[in-house]
This record gives structure tokens, sequence and C-alpha cells, in this order.
């Protein structure tokens, strides 16, 4: 049997009634109203990546860019560069998802893995680990700063993805999550001066996760 | 007048383009919107008929098909290929049904005890031995045989359409054609 027989028996039975194709027609000619489709997902990239930069900064100044003045320039080069590179293939993943038969790039999962490994590795490797003294004193107000910015970008998130048309809705709701939550650990990078790794990797680290659960546990709701 | 539903997408695609259709329906042309539907629907009612095996059910699934054709149409972009974007959201139409009805059958209480044997009647595949193929693959590997052999979709239109590399649509198909040729080599 060759794949010309395989075709033969897939596509054998009754065709369609014409009159059902001629009902949906007109339901659908008498519903057609004039849209904009959307702009290439390099604008929506922009965009995307445009809202996570705009709000770190502004929120991270509104509360005062602390850790600039005692990160030194390596780390704030490695940690910056790395928290702003996946923020950009978190937006690329998102917005590839947004559009129904576009080129999938980045699989969402092996970046979530990837992005939060490859961020705790950096807090191990670059920080130092300075004990629990006053950890839950100092950690609540940072994780509930990080929690405040995630709401903040997830909120302008969701007129972004409104947009789209989310074939993965469960997937594209997680990782949008663990993007906002991102926006936290990014405000967090700016404006705590506490470079100890435990604190970071718990309060900072925990508000994406937490962002991402709460992502998850949307997209099953919406779903 | 008589629709054939064996029309493949190399065909769907050819003359007048069905790109073209969709960007006129865009721009709220009623005349695009109805010859988009009957152009496409019997492709697209092949491939939920071929998965659910029960034709009321596909031309439900084809109706709301339509309805979010409707609703989405915004994300289809102009130079973009129209086939992956109309298949992954017919995918996402078979999803949403198949849990829905998973979710409906949880809660769903058996009052009394069904006959063993249903009679026949026209919801019933043509071919019961086609069914029995097609539910013998791995839901992946069907859907990519269904794309390429029912839509005639291209390799890389499979990819987009379910979110996967090519490499892994192609290892998908061979997996099932090997399948299915051992099943009918074995019943022939």
């Amino acid at each position: 049997m060759n794949d010309d027989d395989l075709k033969q028996l897939f596509t054998e039975g009754e065709p369609l009634a014409a009159a059902n194709i001629e009902k949906m027609a007109a339901t659908l000619a008498a519903s057609a109203a004039p849209v904009r489709p959307l702009p290439s997902n390099a604008v929506l990239w922009a965009i995307s990546f445009g809202i996570f930069a705009a709000l770190s900064l502004v929120i991270a100044a509104a509360v005062k860019l602390y850790a600039i003045q005692v990160l030194s320039v390596s780390q704030m080069f490695l940690y910056y560069g790395l928290v702003f590179l996946l923020a950009a293939f978190f937006s690329r993943a998102i917005v590839e998802q947004m559009i129904p038969g576009a080129v999938r790039l980045i699989r969402s999962s092996v970046l979530a893995i990837v992005g939060m490994s490859a961020l705790v590795l950096l807090i191990i490797a670059m920080f130092e680990n300075l004990g629990t003294d006053h950890f839950v004193i100092h950690g609540i107000p940072c994780l509930r700063l990080g929690l405040i910015s995630a709401l903040l970008s997830g909120f302008l998130g969701w007129k972004l993805l409104d947009h789209g048309y989310l074939v993965s809705p469960r997937e594209t709701i997680t990782v949008y999550g663990l993007f906002a939550g991102l926006v936290g650990v990014s405000v967090l990078a700016l404006h705590c001066p506490i470079l100890n790794s435990l604190h970071i990797l718990v309060w900072h680290l925990g508000a994406m996760l937490i962002a991402g659960l709460l992502g998850f546990f949307i997209s099953r709701y919406a779903n | 007048m008589p629709v054939d539903g064996k029309m493949a997408s190399e065909e769907l695609s050819s003359e007048g383009s069905v790109e073209a259709l969709m960007v006129a329906y865009q721009q709220s042309d009623q005349n695009a919107a109805g010859a988009l539907v009957t152009r496409l629907s019997p492709a697209i009612f092949q491939f939920f008929l071929a998965q659910c095996r029960n034709r009321a059910e596909a031309e439900d699934l084809l109706q709301d098909f339509w309805l979010r054709i409707h609703k989405a149409r915004a994300t289809f972009r102009p130079g973009e290929p129209l086939m992956p974007w109309l298949y992954a959201i017919a995918r996402r139409v078979r999803v949403d049904h198949y849990r829905k009805n998973r979710r409906m059958k949880e809660f769903e209480i058996v009052t009394e005890q069904l006959p063993d044997k249903a009679a026949p009647n026209a919801a019933q595949p043509a071919d019961p031995k086609i069914g029995d193929l097609l539910k013998s693959l791995p839901a992946s590997q069907r859907e990519v045989v269904l794309l390429l052999k029912v839509s005639g979709l291209s390799l890389e239109e499979v990819a987009r359409t379910t979110g996967v590399s090519i490499g892994s649509v192609k290892q998908k198909a061979h997996r099932a054609y090997e399948s299915l040729r051992k099943r009918l080599g074995r019943s022939l």
C-alpha cells in the first residue's frame, strides 16, 4: 500500500452537504466587518519587550535604584544581561504563540526550564550565601514588590495577548506568568541592595515562580 | 451544487488564491467571506470527520471553526501562508471539543443500560476499517497523517500548524505509515 492508497482511504465518504456550506457562508458574509491585521512579529516583539523594559525601569526608579550602587560593573553586566536576554526570549515565545500557525523558534517549556536554571546558577555563582539573619523581614517587602510588578506587567500583557488568538492558552498564559514574574525579578535586581544569594533565590526568583504558578492556574480556569 | 470533499490544500491555494480571499474578507468583502467558506469548508470538514468519525459532530465543529475564524481574522497577516493559520485554529477547535466532551463525561450519570450494539445509522463511518486504522494510531501521529494526507498540507505547513519542527513531523508521519502498512498487511 502506497501513500496515494492511504489518502484514498482517508478521504472516502460522503462530502459535506452544499446547503450547510451555503448557510455558513451566508452567516459569515452577513457579519463581515473590516479588521486591521496584526502588525509583524518584530513589532509585537518590540511592544512586548517594551512593556518589560519600561515597567522595570519606571517601577525600579520609583522605589530607587539602590542595587546599582552596590553591584560591580561585571555583576551588573552579567545579571542585567541575563535578565534582559531572557526577557527578549520570553517576548519572542509569547508573540509566536499569539499567531496561529506561526513559525515556532522557541519552545516555551524549554525556555522556562533553561531560563530559571540559568538565573539560579548565575545567582549562586555570583553572590555569596550570607546566611539567614533577618531573612523573612528583609524578604517579604522584596516578594511584595516583585509580585506587584508582576501583576502590573500581567495586566498590560493581557491587553496585548487579547489581540492575538491563543492556540495553546494554557502554555501561553503560564509562560506569560513567568514573563510577568521576570519583570518583578528585574525590578528587584535594580532596586534591592541585598547581595545574599539565598535572599535573591528565595524572594526575588520566588516572585517569578509564584507569577508562573498563578498564570498556570488562571490558564486552567480560563480554559 | 456538488462539493468535492477531497480538495487538497494545493488546489485550494491555486486559482484566485485563498490568501487573497482572506485579505478581502478582512476588509469586509461579503463575497470573499462566502467564497472562502465555500472553498475551504469541504477540506476542513474532512479534517474533523476523520478525527471524530461522526458527521453531526464534524458539522458542529465546522460551525464552531468558522465562528472562531471570524473572531480571529485579524491575526492573519497578508503575505503569510493561510493553511497553517486555518488548521492551527481547526486543531484548537478539535482539542477544545475533546476536552469539553471529557469534562461532560466525568459528570454524566448512567441511568440505564444501553444495548450492546447500536443499530447502524448515517452517523456511523462509511467504512469501519478506516476508523479502526485511525484509532490504532497515537493522537499526534493520527493528526500528522490527516494533515498531510487528507488536508494535503506540506511538511512545513504541518510543522507550523502543530507547533513542532519539520523533523518531528517527518518522524511522526514515518512511524504512522509504518504502523498503518503493518495493520493493513495483516488485515488483507
